[in-house]
């Protein structure tokens, strides 16, 4: 059997253990009901508020809202700016987050306790408060610059926040763990078996990593991608605090509805976003399970 | 008098029976007492550091002058106001805003003032615009503040133009990060106009006014942070607000000085929701708030000037040169007429220059 089929035999064991995992011990419509709950709090707090968002949208004074989004060139320049800078961070998180994870998947496991306690530790401390903590790194005269100096790299400080690598650097902190528990998650599904059947089939460990470990991770990979794209897009406090002369999508929204009261295109805007979002989910769903959002192992 | 007569009552019986004839007897006794209301009002501002000075310069004294009447405090938001009076649920009576808030657009939101109660005419309606639906309370802003150690030889900035002026102020300067911090009534100022001729504010001019800066200009990461910003010496001088400017130089030590030429005057105003249950006390505690004996009555709290005219002599003299309402005749004041049918012009103009358009 080639590498290529026990991979794809692999896989198809995988769904099957999941498939037969599904269908609990409870009876239907027992389970059924539990559902009520849950979907009620959606339809309350989720649905129904954004169905009268829509509805502004199109009549707080009228559905003008989405033409005069278009007509200024200022919103959708600032959309896509807002999405540029949301590819460069997922790009930024996958970069530091693969290597992470695979590391993680490597070390023992008290090492990976470590190295799962390091990951999630920002989610213990309010955002605001890491976002600060940015700036004492990053301004002028911040640790990073006066080191440099210090050192002699450099004569001027440069400017790491105010602009958009601020942005990028502090989006790319805070969404970080939201990128390595999927992939982790989708590593720890590897069938170790595979890489020694591989290298008693004369594969080296660079083949190895490449042709097999890699590809079975790629659903992690994009699940993390996926999400951090998605949580990337609606930020609003990294960019405002260490954006500076940057525009985020976000802040057009908080100037039209807080400042400017103007509901119905602040809705719209909002709305569009959402559009955004879904469109790439979906384009997302097609390469990911949405189990491997959820990090859920299968086992 | 109910208590009285139960004390009477207990040191003549000095038994469980005087309690049963003090109960039943005291709801008798204090319907004709003097206080004949008991009523709740809400009062939202802005919070923080503000909120202790708002209420014990204002709000305490308040209620020790008309007991029976409580005040609590929430935080302002405009939105929210709004959301309140569409869903006719109006839970706030008074709410401090800025000025950016109760011009005409917002006039179906708002009670009127009644100006039979409150002192209007002492609130400097030539300098504070309203539409009878806000009168200003307070006032801070924003000015120049500078780091005296950047200085070249002991010079400092007269003013606006002094601020754009790299050749001679050599070094970073640092904005506010929106256009409600009135950047482009800054560069306008720095380009030579007048401040009686801001209005109507030239934007593009503005724009360009920024940009000749380049690199030299900074934004603020927050408003104290503009400050800050000034203290290290990272900038050599901001256009910040002026009480955070006093807070680094009094309570930090910073060496910071305030030129008040030509500083901008953001005033607080007092509302009146639309639809509030208690609109007749709410226009009390306006007329409370800017009275002449209590208007500066906060300042000895924090860096917060009065808005009535009769009460700006009447601050500590200690703090008076921390006061913008003690140098208003140097002062820039707004045109909230303009804004009120420009301001979302302005705040687009702000985006595009954030978003790096011409």
């Amino acid at each position: 059997m080639t590498v290529r089929g026990l991979v794809a035999e692999n896989g198809a064991a995988a769904m099957r253990r999941r498939s037969s995992n599904s269908s609990g011990d409870m009876v239907g419509w027992r389970r059924d009901w539990l559902v009520i709950p849950g979907l009620a709090v959606i339809l309350i707090f989720f649905i129904a508020p954004l169905g009268v968002m829509v509805w502004r949208s199109l009549t707080d004074p009228s559905p003008y809202n989405y033409v005069r989004f278009a007509d200024e060139a200022v919103y959708p320049r600032v959309l896509l700016t807002t999405l540029w800078m949301t590819s460069l961070v997922t790009l930024n998180c996958l970069l530091l987050g693969y290597p992470y994870a695979y590391l993680m998947h490597r070390v023992t496991r008290n090492w990976q306790w470590l190295l799962a306690m390091v990951v999630l530790l920002p989610f213990w401390s309010s955002l605001l408060v890491r976002t600060y903590a940015w700036t004492i790194l990053l301004r002028d005269g911040g640790l990073i610059n006066t080191v440099l100096i210090g050192i002699g790299v450099i004569d001027d400080p440069i400017r790491l926040m105010g602009n958009a690598t601020g942005t990028i650097v502090g989006m790319t902190h805070v969404l970080l763990p939201f990128m390595v528990l999927p992939i982790i998650a989708s590593m720890r599904r590897f069938d170790s078996d595979l890489s020694l059947a591989a290298s008693g089939l004369g594969a080296r460990p660079i083949a190895i990593f490449w042709r097999i470990f890699f590809p079975m991770s790629l659903p992690g990979v994009m699940a993390g991608c996926l999400l951090v794209f998605v949580l990337a897009v609606g930020f609003y406090i990294t960019p405002a605090i260490l954006g500076g002369r940057t525009a985020f999508f976000s802040m057009l929204i908080v100037v039209q509805v807080s400042r400017l009261l103007e509901f119905g295109f602040g809705s719209a805007l909002g709305i569009i976003l959402l559009a955004v979002i879904l469109v790439i989910i979906a384009l997302g769903s097609k390469l990911v399970r949405l189990d491997d959002l959820v990090g859920h192992s299968g086992r | 008098m109910t208590k009285l007569m139960c004390l009477v009552a207990r040191k003549l019986m000095r038994s469980a029976l005087a309690l049963g004839v003090c109960l039943p007897l005291a709801p008798w006794f204090s319907s004709s007492q003097a206080v004949a209301e008991d009523v709740t009002l809400t009062f939202a501002s802005f919070g923080g550091a503000l909120q202790k000075a708002e209420e014990a310069g204002w709000l305490q004294p308040f209620m020790e002058a008309n007991p029976g009447v409580k005040v609590i405090y929430d935080s302002v938001d405009y939105a929210k106001m709004k959301a309140m009076v569409e869903a006719n649920n109006v839970v706030w009576d008074v709410a401090v805003v800025a000025n950016d808030f109760g011009m005409a657009a917002d006039e179906p939101l708002l009670e009127k003032i009644d100006c039979s109660v409150v002192p209007c005419d002492q609130l400097q309606p030539e300098n504070y615009v309203t539409t009878g639906y806000r009168v200003p309370c307070c006032t801070s802003g924003l000015a120049i503040g500078y780091n005296t150690t950047k200085m070249p030889d002991g010079k400092a900035p007269q003013g606006w133009v002094d601020f754009f002026d790299v050749s001679a102020f050599p070094g970073k300067r640092v904005v506010m990060m929106d256009a409600s911090s009135y950047v482009f009534e800054q560069a306008l100022l720095g380009d030579g106009i007048a401040p009686k001729e801001l209005y109507p504010l030239d934007l593009d001019r503005a724009v360009k006014k920024l940009n000749s800066l380049g690199d030299d200009l900074v934004i603020a990461p927050s408003y104290q942070g503009c400050a800050e910003l000034i203290a290290t010496g990272e900038v050599v001088m901001g256009g910040c607000w002026t009480g955070r400017l006093n807070g680094v130089k009094y309570d930090g030590g910073a060496p910071v000085e305030l030129q008040w030429n030509q500083g901008i005057v953001s005033p607080g105003y007092l509302v009146v929701p639309k639809g509030t249950k208690n609109k007749e006390w709410a226009m009390k505690l306006v007329a409370f708030i800017t009275s002449t004996e209590h208007n500066a009555g906060y300042s000895k709290y924090i860096d917060y000037g009065p808005a009535n005219v009769n009460a700006l002599e009447m601050v500590e003299p200690d703090k008076k040169d921390r006061l913008q309402s003690s140098y208003l005749d140097k002062s820039v004041f707004l045109d909230d007429l303009w804004y009120d049918k420009n301001r979302a012009d302005v705040n687009k103009r702000f985006t595009e220059w954030l978003a790096g358009m011409q």
